[in-house]
């Protein structure tokens, strides 16, 4: 993935960083609940540098931002 | 007389949750330390008179690649997909069809039937028992869906509210997916039974998700007093969205339905016994490919470069009971892939193996006229970008339309290499001193790993895999 593409950060209950690609879909998943309610605009680099083990959801699928990374070379 | 052949599928089956393989469980069960693992008194009672395949690993994944595997003979995975029934396909029902066999088809895996996929091609009964994950059956907008778990955690939403629509009239155990498949085998058994040469085939996709066994099941694996997230189709991927307790209790869902399956099983193969068959008919109980539950730090069948194929998944239950006792009781350790059923069945069925057909009939092995029927496994996926519908690939594990080719592996019996596509990394595990493929030791053995690249390139080359999917897995400069 690219690190300048925009992507959207949510939290889970537990205040885990939930990583998703369209904003659509953040609001979707948004937990009112949550330790951090809301939904916060980031570019994939800024999640890799500080959080290479957050989970980011693409194509019905969790990865490891680290790992979308390597990815793409 | 004609003989007689009963094939039991269950869909995602693993092998540590058949009780009769004797393998140490996976991870603990909260509040059942003293309790079995796995409860599955049907299939043990079936592996007594039975052989117990050890080393049955997958071919082409997953569900209904390896229906072609079946049907065909054919290793699939090298170059084909997830796919319907090609028209110019050699199947099991049309071949034994041509020599006098009856053949019933009583299925719930909707990727069998719907999108025209067509594997009721050439029985001559089928029954699809409707409701399953992703069968549009029921619209009723009355019907409540509540999935009592955080949307982020729920894989397809709308198809797991889709399938708890199809529930709507469930009430008892025999309401259950699978029992109503069972249920329906068993009358046309009870029906046909005296036909003079017959293939039974009886497919259910439990205990694939959504989880979702009869509470009495449940209550025997989930810990006593759960009270979290419900997640009844977790997401695939790294599985670390679940907390441990949450991931402890989609683990006990699954069990659930195993037992489940494993009682109905146990009704169907009753019936066999009182109607007289068991003497005239081969009975092969199987599954098509394992699930992951936290092992790798993956769940479900993830796909792309999370992919890889590891044991779990891979390397699942066969049972193999023949009428006049052969190998029975015994554990067969060999390496058999699903390609081989087909020859497997035919030679039984003394009808003449047709040359489309790939793969070997076990009987001689079995017989000891030869020790093994293949020096390795070879197992994988064939990239999305040859799927004729989205919608139907999504059924099963499929990464993302971004057509990447996957890992594919290698395995003998001693060791497992995952050979992934270009530029990603390969694995090599020991898996006589790691079996749980903790620690890759590629590095140490880089000659085994390319005596097995070796093989898996000429098996590509034998197989039909076209030239541009092989290079894909050369080594590298």
């Amino acid at each position: 993935m690219d690190p300048e593409t925009i992507v959207y950060l949510i939290r889970d209950r537990t205040g885990r960083i939930i990583v998703l690609t369209s904003r659509e879909e953040a609001e979707e998943f948004v937990i009112p609940e949550a330790p951090v309610p809301g939904i916060e605009e980031r570019p994939f680099g800024w999640v890799l540098e500080h959080h290479p083990r957050a989970l980011v959801r693409v194509f019905y699928q969790y990865y490891w931002a680290e790992e979308l990374a390597w990815v793409a070379g | 007389m004609k003989r007689n052949v009963i094939l039991i599928m269950n869909d995602s089956l693993r092998r540590d949750h058949v009780n009769a393989y004797g393998v140490p469980p996976p991870w603990p069960r909260p509040g059942h330390e003293e309790e079995p693992f796995i409860r599955t008194p049907n299939l043990d009672r079936l592996a007594q008179s039975a052989m117990l395949f050890d080393r049955y690993y997958i071919a082409s994944y997953p569900t209904v690649p390896n229906r072609t595997d079946l049907y065909t003979g054919r290793f699939g995975f090298c170059y084909r997909g997830w796919q319907p029934l090609e028209p110019d396909d050699v199947i099991l029902p049309e071949i034994i069809g041509r020599h006098g066999y009856t053949s019933a088809l009583f299925f719930d895996t909707p990727p069998m039937g719907s999108n025209e996929y067509n594997y009721m091609r050439g029985f001559d009964a089928w029954e699809w028992i409707r409701g399953q994950l992703g069968d549009r059956y029921i619209t009723d907008p009355r019907v409540p869906t509540p999935v009592p778990a955080d949307k982020h955690k729920v894989r397809r939403m709308d198809g797991t509210q889709q399938y708890l629509r199809n529930q709507r009239d469930r009430r008892y155990e025999k309401d259950y997916i699978a029992p109503r498949t069972i249920t329906r085998a068993m009358e046309w058994l009870e029906d046909n039974h005296t036909l003079d040469g017959f293939l039974l085939w009886v497919d259910m996709w439990d205990p694939h998700e959504p989880f979702d066994p009869p509470p009495h099941y449940l209550a025997l694996y989930d810990r006593p007093g759960y009270d979290g997230q419900h997640i009844i189709f977790p997401q695939y991927g790294r599985a670390d969205y679940m907390t441990a307790d949450e991931l402890n209790h989609v683990r006990a869902l699954y069990a659930g339905e195993v037992t489940l399956c494993d009682t109905w099983v146990g009704y169907l193969l009753d019936l066999v016994e009182r109607l007289g068959l068991l003497d005239n008919t081969l009975i092969l109980y199987m599954t098509d490919h394992g699930h992951l539950f936290g092992d790798h730090g993956l769940e479900g069948k993830p796909g792309g470069q999370l992919g890889n194929l590891y044991e779990p998944t891979m390397r699942i239950p066969l049972i193999i009971r023949h009428p006049d006792g052969l190998g029975a009781g015994e554990r067969i350790s060999p390496i058999v892939q699903p390609p081989d059923m087909l020859p497997t069945i035919l030679e039984f069925l003394e009808v003449p193996i047709p040359p489309t057909v790939q793969a070997q009939s076990i009987w001689p092995m079995v017989r000891g006229e030869a020790s093994r029927i293949h020096d390795y496994a070879f197992c994988g996926r064939y990239p999305l970008g040859t799927m004729y519908s989205y919608t139907a690939a999504t059924f099963d594990g499929w990464a993302g339309p971004d057509r990447v080719a996957s890992a594919l592996t290698v395995v003998d019996e001693e060791w497992s290499f995952i050979c992934a596509p270009e530029t990603w990394p390969s694995h090599l595990f020991h898996l006589v001193e790691d079996p749980d493929e903790t620690e890759d030791v590629i590095a140490r053995y880089p000659e085994v790993a390319a005596r097995m690249r070796g093989a898996l390139l000429a098996f590509l080359h034998e197989m039909g895999a076209p030239a541009e999917r092989i290079a894909k897995y050369a080594p590298r400069s």
